[in-house]
């Protein structure tokens, strides 16, 4: 007997679920204290590129601490949740080739385990920003480019997965990329105006991480214009990663 | 039921050792490849509580047919069609992880196999003690000996459930007393009137178990018949 659609919709999100779960027990050997540790260097690269920018550089922007902060949080997402599609193929080659899973659970659940990470950093930082009184009254509403930036990232890790069983070096490519884009994305720097300015939120990234910190931090509206067209091209992101993901998908397994 | 019409299956193996977006770009020459037959119109009918036992060569299509018949590679050309759902047992405890405790690895492997996750919540003692491993569902696996995990993974594999089995040289792994348990367990699952294919070089198995053999080289099918008529056929190439 055939599982009903229902039954086997559940058996493939306990897939995603057990894969992602067990991911992030590994990452963190399933102690609390393990997280701590994995704050460890983001605090570190916190602190060294306060140091830097403040004293070295001499950025005056008040409150440059939490700007920082959130980017460094946001950017640490994109770049693990980009790359996670691409790692959890390739160390779940063996079971892709053993059991009839579709390797798009093998992305998703990839993806997910870096979400976990994001939702616990999210509460921390809120926590932090709530005791520090820098949190803006709009702050619930950064809950929508937060999203955006899941949908975003969620649909470059299937991009850069599916690259990635046709080109060995994508995972070389990617990482070379992201170094740029971390520069190329004002994560540790302030650019609000200005020409260059109008260069950089081309980038979706940017786009998501700007309205994260304008609804945290600041609490006035940005125009709905520059809302829609970053939720747009998430979403479209998100979309078209996850179609060419799925057209390929079934011969996934040989390729790896 | 699964039914098998002329299926070939081919594969693209490239000259050079690994594509990159390098050699596409700035490579010399073409990019080249060559194609390989792992299986060439292979037709192949297993009726419902058949038990077919398949013999040959390494490298003559046996993994590539269980792979086929399971879904996990689409068939280049041919069809194939199989009525029931299918339990895939290619390689046992695939997808164990040494670092994450026996519990974790038995919810892991087991949903991997399409096992409801309440289900081996409600029979993980009852799972652990088929398998002798007895109340260690907190310990490391990689504390576990080898013999002790394919136990594990086998009792695991088990619960699928599933009317048609495809075992890949399951039976290679592991001490007498464990391929003695197999061999029970593949004889009560026959009584059970399950379907199932299974791979071995181990002919006096597949002469208990199977009252049909296939002889499968080069990736098509020379020989299909009663187990003597067969080995006879596979000794004699």
């Amino acid at each position: 007997m055939p599982p009903s659609p229902s039954a086997r919709g559940l058996l493939r999100w306990e897939v995603v679920r057990e894969l992602a779960v067990s991911d992030f027990r590994l990452k963190y050997y399933d102690s609390a204290l393990g997280y701590a540790w994995s704050m460890l260097s983001p605090l570190l690269m916190l602190a060294v590129f306060y140091f830097v920018f403040r004293f070295v550089v001499g950025v005056t922007t008040p409150g440059y601490l939490v700007y920082l902060l959130v980017g460094l949080v946001c950017w640490t997402f994109f770049q693990d949740c980009s790359y996670s599609g691409l790692t959890a193929l390739a160390s779940k080659a063996g079971v892709l080739k053993a059991v009839h899973v579709p390797a798009g659970l093998v992305v998703a659940a990839g993806v997910l385990s870096t979400l976990i990470t994001l939702a616990i950093n999210s509460a921390v930082l809120v926590v932090v920003l709530g005791l520090a009184g820098k949190l803006s009254p709009l702050a619930p509403l950064a809950l929508l480019p937060l999203l955006c930036l899941a949908l975003l990232a969620a649909g470059t890790s299937f991009l850069v997965a599916l690259a990635g069983v046709q080109f060995r070096d994508v995972g070389l490519i990617w990482s070379v990329l992201l170094q740029a884009g971390f520069w190329l994305t004002p994560v540790v720097y302030v650019a609000n105006t200005g020409p260059v300015a109008e260069l950089l939120y081309l980038n979706p990234v940017a786009r998501c991480l700007h309205l994260i910190r304008w609804f945290l931090l600041y609490d006035y509206l940005p125009t709905p214009r520059f809302v829609v067209l970053t939720v747009a091209v998430c979403a479209g992101t998100f979309l078209l990663g996850v179609t060419l993901f799925l057209r390929r998908q079934s011969t996934i397994p040989e390729s790896l | 039921m699964i039914e098998l019409r002329e299926v070939s299956k081919v594969f693209s193996i490239p000259h050079q050792k690994r594509k990159t977006v390098f050699d596409r770009a700035f490579g010399r020459g073409h990019y080249t490849y060559e194609t390989f037959h792992a299986l060439r119109d292979v037709s192949l009918r297993v009726e419902a509580g058949e038990f077919l036992g398949i013999v040959g060569p390494n490298g003559g299509g046996k993994s590539t047919l269980l792979r086929v018949v399971a879904g996990i590679y689409p068939a280049t050309s041919g069809t194939v069609h199989v009525e029931g759902a299918v339990a895939p047992i290619l390689e046992l405890g695939v997808g164990f992880n040494g670092a994450l405790s026996v519990r974790d690895n038995v919810f892991l492997y087991g949903v991997l196999l399409g096992v409801p996750r309440r289900r081996l919540d409600a029979e993980l003692p009852a799972i652990l003690d088929r398998a002798g491993i007895g109340r260690f569902e907190d310990a490391r696996l990689e504390t576990l000996s080898t013999g002790m995990r394919a136990r594990l993974a086998f009792t695991v594999a088990l619960l699928a459930e599933a009317p048609i089995l495809l075992v890949d040289e399951t039976l290679a792994v592991g001490d007498e007393a464990f391929q003695a348990q197999c061999l029970a367990e593949l004889r009560k699952l026959k009584g059970e009137r399950r379907t199932a294919i299974l791979v071995s070089h181990d002919l006096n198995v597949l002469r208990e178990l199977c009252p049909r053999l296939v002889l499968l080289e080069g990736g098509t099918v020379r020989a299909d018949g009663t187990p003597p008529e067969v080995i006879e056929r596979y000794h004699s190439r």
